[in-house]
């Protein structure tokens, strides 16, 4: 659905003379220190998030602070919570226009993206609904069940975010390798991204060809200097084992 | 400084480590190592929560209303299943590919800022909140101790070549402490600084290294300005928080430094582990 437009916020913000390569995304993936940092302050950053988020869903369930009204978490901690969720959220934000293309396509992502909308819409029903009947179930140890639930999608919720989070360094479901017409094909969009990968794949075969053809012409010159190359290559490769302990 | 320098020869011992049971199982199968990383992941925001809410009650913010001895026995189990998830799949890390960390400067600092760590949260922070915000002679001692460490570590993070950008989270979360719980005039102050900063760090990327195309000469200014901030951001949440405007028991101040490091002490751990793999394996 949104392939193009990202496909051109990977392309063209910051580009110059048109080279893809010299954008912004480009260079933030590119970067040394830059996205290392972003993506460090994403994960510290869990730890204020989802760290105080748990004790809060943990007073919700009546499992922990049973003598604190849930009004001085509400009050006190939870701040500290949607503190940690803007930062979590900018510096996330920022690490999806590294890679959109990528990102958008994979199924972890989106997953991930499926139960941060889970969590927001389980917020604001617990928000606007159940926290209306606040006076009567504040000082109890064991809040009423609509309560328990709410908090009990809320932290399951932000564990399958951060656990899907965590699972798109991995690829097991990339395009590539899954089969056209099943599920996981279907839910990645797979299809946009084949034909963008396809194309790219095209271009450097007639590129390959193209450079072939003129090698070919200079392969008939080199082919002495070659040869003498083969005789210096089982040389480096002895030499090459022996230094490898030493390290 | 690494593993590798120091311990020349552990390097047999953990040539094998990655042959013992159930290390091979695990690196077969294509699922536990992914499990076992998201394990870490989930273990180290429990940490987070544990130890930034007694930290905070130090520091006499946050929930205010509560016993500081109540905070600190409602998240103690937490902290502890935390730290035993966190040990047990950090093993497992370590023994499915012992020379990246043996290598690795980050993993060095990680060990190390470990100690200081586990003294403050498991040692003062505890004896401290269980007495309701009295610190013992012995709370003081060891406390001494463990900012020497942390100090130690922290040095030993922000000059080694390849993990010392790392350190700029310890000093975004020193930064973030002092924005949240400064005076207004103190944040304001701070909040131009940075913003100098910032603008200093633009101009140098585009006037020196753009048109010079000079990469090393940028790396060397990101570094000092990075240190500079650090040092600045260090200054700025010493002063706000040794400072009262009532006399205050000498006590109250060292609490509310021992709640701060008590939480930096752990970005440092988990901040020097997310570099093990950034950096290169170098000394």
């Amino acid at each position: 659905m949104f392939h193009d437009l990202l496909q051109w916020l990977q392309d063209v913000p910051g580009a110059t003379d048109g080279d893809p390569s010299t954008s912004w995304s480009q260079q933030l993936a590119g970067s040394l220190h830059l996205w290392a940092l972003t993506e460090g302050t994403h994960v510290v950053s869990l730890m204020l998030f989802a760290g105080t988020i748990l004790m809060v869903d943990l007073r919700m369930l009546g499992l922990a602070f049973k003598g604190v009204p849930y009004s001085t978490l509400n009050s006190k901690v939870l701040p500290l919570t949607i503190a940690g969720f803007v930062l979590v959220t900018l510096t996330g934000l920022v690490l999806f226009f590294s890679n959109p293309v990528h990102y958008y396509h994979s199924v972890w992502f989106r997953a991930k993206v499926l139960f941060i909308f889970i969590a927001a819409a389980n917020i604001f029903w617990f928000h606007y609904r159940i926290q209306k009947s606040l006076p009567e179930w504040d000082n109890r140890p064991n809040p009423p069940v609509a309560v328990k639930v709410a908090a009990g999608i809320s932290l399951a919720s932000w564990i399958f975010v951060i656990v899907f989070g965590r699972l798109m360094a991995f690829v097991f479901f990339e395009c590539e390798s899954m089969p056209p017409g099943s599920f996981g094909y279907a839910f990645a969009e797979c299809e946009s991204e084949m034909r963008a990968i396809n194309e790219m794949n095209e271009e450097f075969s007639e590129e390959a060809t193209e450079e072939a053809g003129e090698e070919a012409v200079d392969e008939t010159v080199e082919e002495p200097a070659e040869g003498a190359a083969d005789e210096a290559a089982p040389d480096a490769a002895t030499e090459a084992t022996p230094a490898e302990p030493q390290e | 400084m690494n593993f590798a320098t120091l311990l020349p020869e552990l390097k047999p011992a953990l040539d094998t480590l990655a042959t013992l049971w159930p290390i091979p199982l695990i690196k077969s199968s294509s699922w536990a190592m992914p499990m076992i990383l998201c394990l870490h992941v989930l273990a180290l925001t429990v940490l987070g929560g544990a130890t930034i809410l007694p930290g905070l009650r130090l520091m006499n913010v946050g929930m205010t209303s509560v016993p500081a001895s109540t905070i600190e026995r409602t998240v103690r189990p937490w902290l502890w299943g935390a730290l035993i998830v966190l040990a047990i799949t950090g093993l497992i890390m370590v023994a499915v590919n012992p020379m990246k960390v043996y290598r690795s400067p980050a993993f060095f600092v990680k060990v190390f800022a470990l100690i200081p760590a586990l003294m403050l949260s498991l040692g003062v922070v505890r004896s401290i909140a269980s007495r309701d915000g009295v610190l013992t002679q012995q709370a003081r001692i060891l406390a001494a101790i463990a900012a020497a460490l942390w100090a130690a570590a922290i040095l030993i993070f922000a000059t080694s070549y390849f993990a010392a950008p790392g350190t700029l989270h310890i000093t975004m979360a020193a930064w973030l402490i002092v924005m949240a719980f400064g005076a207004n005039r103190t944040r304001i102050v701070l909040g131009a600084i940075t913003g100098v900063i910032i603008v200093w760090m633009f101009f140098s990327t585009m006037l020196l290294h753009n048109p010079l195309d000079d990469y090393d000469l940028v790396m060397e200014i990101d570094r000092y300005t990075a240190r500079v901030f650090a040092l600045i951001v260090g200054c700025f949440l010493l002063w706000e928080f040794t400072r009262t405007r009532t006399p205050e028991a000498a006590s109250l101040i060292a609490n509310r430094l021992i709640g701060i490091l008590a939480i930096l002490a752990w970005i440092t751990v988990t901040a020097a582990g997310r570099w093990i793999g950034l950096g290169g394996g170098g000394g």
